[in-house]
Order: C-alpha cells, then structure tokens, then sequence
C-alpha cells in the first residue's frame, strides 16, 4: 500500500507544479513509453498470491485526437506465484459426493496475464512540461491461472475482459527534453469468475521512460 | 524513426528480463501428495463405522503395477526381498492400523476389513475413476489367505467413493467433485475394503466358477471405506527412501482423524 500513496503523492504534487512554475512547451502529438510494472494482487488474487510481484513490463503509445484527450494502445505482462508451506487441505463437504477427504502437500499458485488494451488519456495541461494525465485502459487480456499441490494440478486459460483507470504522469529530463519518466498507478479489474474468483483484481505501478513524439 | 527503434529493441530486451517466469525450485519430498478418501455415509452411520470395526486381515505382500517393471527382473527381485521395499511398506502400513487399535488377524473370514497394498509405477499418466481402477492388473488382487478364483470381466464395486476427474470445480482442484490423480510416478495405494462384502465377493466367486455369464449387476458389491494415495514417495527403480516414505505415512493417518477402533 506503502507504493501506492507514493505514486499518488508524486502525482498529486505534479498537479501543484502547475501554479508553481509557468514553463510551457510545444504539445506533443503523442508518446511513447516502455519500462517495469510491479504488481500486488488484491481481492481474490491477493488471497491466491500474497506477495507482490516484480515481474511486469508493460509497453504503450499515444497520439493526441484533440487538444486534451489522447488515444493509445498498451501491452502489458504481469507474472505473481507463491509456493506456501506444506499443508493440509480438507475437501470442502459436496451433498453430491459420498465420499470426503483430505490432501497434504505444497500448494503453489502462479497467475499470468497479457493484457492488450486501448487506452483513452485526458492531459488537463499537454502543453505545460510536466504532463500529468488520467486514463482508462480497457479491452481483452489473456489470463491464465495455475494451481498446483505436487505435481497435481489445474491450469486455466482464457481471454478476459479488462478494465484498468489510471493515474499518471510525465515528467521530462529537463524542461525542453524529449524523453522522461513514465510514472503511472492503476488498478485493474479483470472479469474472470471462476473457482473462488470474482474478478481478478490488482494494484500497478509502472515505472518507465517515456518519449514525446 | 530511429529513436522508436531503439525503444523497441529496449523493450524486447525488457521483456526477455522479465519473462523467464516459473523458476521456483523445488525439491523431490516437496512434490509428494498425501491424499486421502473416505466413505462419508459409512463414516456417519452408527452401527458400524470406522470405530465399530475391529479386526483387519492385511495382504501378505504389496502388489506392483507397473509398466516398465518385468516381473523377475532385478527391480522386481529387489522389491519383494526380504526386508525389501514391499516388507517395509507392510510392516509400517500394518503398525499404524494396529497403533489405531485395530487387531491384526488371520483370515479375511475373521476381519472387519482388509487391507490393500498396492504400488503403482506407471510411465503414462492415468487418471483414476473409481475404486478397483486396478482391478484386473496382475497385482493388484490381493490373497488374504482365501482361495481366490479369479474371474475375468465384471468388477462391482460401491459408487460410494465417486470421485471423478473434474478440476475445473472447484478452486483447487482437490477441493468439492474431483480430484485427477497422475501415476506418472510412483505412489502407494492403502485400500480398506469391508470384509464383509469381500468375503460375500469371494463366496459369490467360488459359487460361480463355472458360470461363465455372469450379468454384472449381479456382481456383490465390494465396499471401499477408505483410501490413502502416497504419492511421489518410491524412486522409479521401485525403491524407497524412508524418510520421505514415513512422513506420508504419518500424514494419511493424521489427516484421517476417525480411522481409529474404540473397542479394543
């Protein structure tokens, strides 16, 4: 949670460098922006994988339509897993079964996904040089889900919608620089509903380089 | 131009660093299953259930199912040597139902219930339907010191331990409907079969020797109360390391609280 608040306190303190410094710039016709993008699984993935993850990239681009809105696409790849302790599992009671019972072994979960999405920005400012910016990213992502005790186990593979509001900002190397940080927080709700999952659901930052077209 | 080139040759470096996934290690012992099964009406009836019984009658080798294994070979000779891999599966099987206050006995006639002990070594993976799945197999029918008749065809078996393979239930896949079960590797299978519907079984059998068309509704039904799969524990070559074979054997039992007899 700790990441979180310093991506909104980045972000927040971007917007007050509005009334703070008047250096404008020519507005760009777009950007493009590549770099890391840990994640940590909340909801029912934070109960499947506890730990956050560190493996994610993420690729985009952007082209202003109008003054403030741009409009782009995103790639992204995200990998959690958790090996948990060696454990004992009781099957949960089915009034269809007659039979019952347990099973002991090391439980270990991964989850993937590759979302492919379109991205709809809103720049209050595009012309200031330090560009923040609120997004939604929508469209299909692939999702897989692996679950193993030993070597038994279930892998789910599908394509998923995916949702994902953000929150972001650029700031340039220096003030007429081409390129500069990419620092965005998402959270991104996917629609899968399967097993004990309603929605995978996951909190992102993306940390990368960004260069103005 | 140049300068998106460059950003995505960057990026599909980036993605080799970050995609090689999966790299969790783990050891052998970390990969073993303990599973075990019961017989959920049986285990809530009040007339006879896991505590009622009392006498249990063991086989006096375990059978070994395999694929790859010859019956003759030097794993095969190694496997049944005394004090080899099949004694000492026996031996400890034997001790834990005797620790749970059952009593060993002699005949499958005297016995509550009988004990199966089969080892399965299989190269292909096979996904288990019902209880008897091996039935059939050299090995897999045990003798129990009866005078066994064997008959081809037909095996009835009890629906009550109707686990099928379907993973895509629940959240795990050991959880609600099913549960596959691999024997690409070794496992050891402990089965506590009823000895009343076995002798009932056996004595159908031997009154049917000669009668070849026999309709397999009339088979008596075999009731399976419980059933422990130690999975993983044996070595391809049919032998076993202790360590790893006891703490599954402490864990078949821990997790399967009721199979204990109060009236010993």
């Amino acid at each position: 949670m700790k990441k979180i608040y310093l991506i909104i306190s980045i972000i927040v303190i971007s917007f007050g460098a509005y009334s703070q410094d008047d250096v404008y710039v020519n507005k760009p016709d777009g950007f493009i922006s590549f770099g890391f993008a840990p994640t940590w699984g909340v909801g029912n993935l934070g109960d499947f994988v506890s730990n956050g993850s560190y493996r994610g990239f993420f690729f985009e681009g952007k082209k202003f339509i109008s003054n403030n809105v741009a409009v782009g696409g995103y790639l992204g790849w995200s990998g959690f897993y958790e090996v948990k302790d060696r454990g004992t599992f009781n099957f949960e009671d089915d009034p269809r079964l007659k039979s019952s019972g347990a099973i002991t072994g090391n439980l270990s979960n991964y989850y993937y996904n590759f979302p492919i999405l379109v991205s709809f920005s809103y720049y209050p400012k595009p012309e200031f040089w330090i560009k923040p910016f609120v997004a939604l990213n929508t469209g299909t992502v692939y999702n897989k889900l692996e679950s193993y005790i030993g070597t038994v186990g279930l892998v789910s593979e599908t394509w998923q919608f995916q949702v994902a509001p953000e929150l972001g900002v650029f700031i340039p190397f220096g003030k007429n620089a081409e390129g500069g940080i990419h620092i965005a927080g998402r959270y991104n709700y996917i629609t899968y509903q399967k097993y004990r999952f309603n929605g995978v659901q996951y909190m992102q930052l993306n940390v990368g380089i960004s260069w103005l077209l | 131009m140049n300068r998106i080139k460059k950003i995505f040759i960057a990026s599909f470096l980036l993605l080799g660093l970050t995609s090689c996934y999966k790299d969790v290690s783990t050891t052998y012992d970390e990969m073993d299953v303990t599973l075990t099964l019961f017989d959920k009406e049986f285990s809530e009836r009040t007339d006879t259930n896991f505590q009622t019984y009392r006498t249990f009658v063991i086989r006096d080798s375990v059978g070994l199912i395999s694929d790859y294994i010859d019956q003759g070979g030097s794993e095969w000779t190694n496997f049944y040597k005394p004090n080899g891999t099949s004694d000492e599966i026996r031996r400890a099987i034997k001790q834990k139902f005797i620790d749970q206050g059952y009593v060993q006995v002699d005949s499958i006639k005297n016995a509550d219930f009988a004990v199966n002990l089969v080892v399965t070594l299989v190269q292909n993976d096979v996904y288990v339907g019902n209880p008897g799945y091996w039935y059939g197999y050299p090995g897999y029918y045990p003798y129990w010191g009866w005078g066994f008749y064997w008959k081809s065809g037909e095996l009835k078996t009890s629906e009550n331990m109707d686990y099928y393979y379907d993973p895509w239930y629940g959240y795990y896949p050991w959880y609600g409907y099913g549960y596959s079960y691999s024997y690409e590797k070794a496992n050891i299978m402990v089965e506590m079969i009823d000895g009343k519907s076995l002798v009932k079984y056996y004595e159908f059998l031997e009154d049917h020797q000669n009668d070849d068309n026999i309709a397999p509704e009339d088979y008596p039904i075999i009731y399976y109360r419980w059933q422990a799969f130690l999975n993983g524990v044996l070595a391809n070559d049919a032998t076993y390391g202790k360590d790893r074979f006891d703490r599954s054997v402490e864990e078949a039992f821990t997790q399967s609280p009721y199979i204990y007899s109060s009236n010993n």
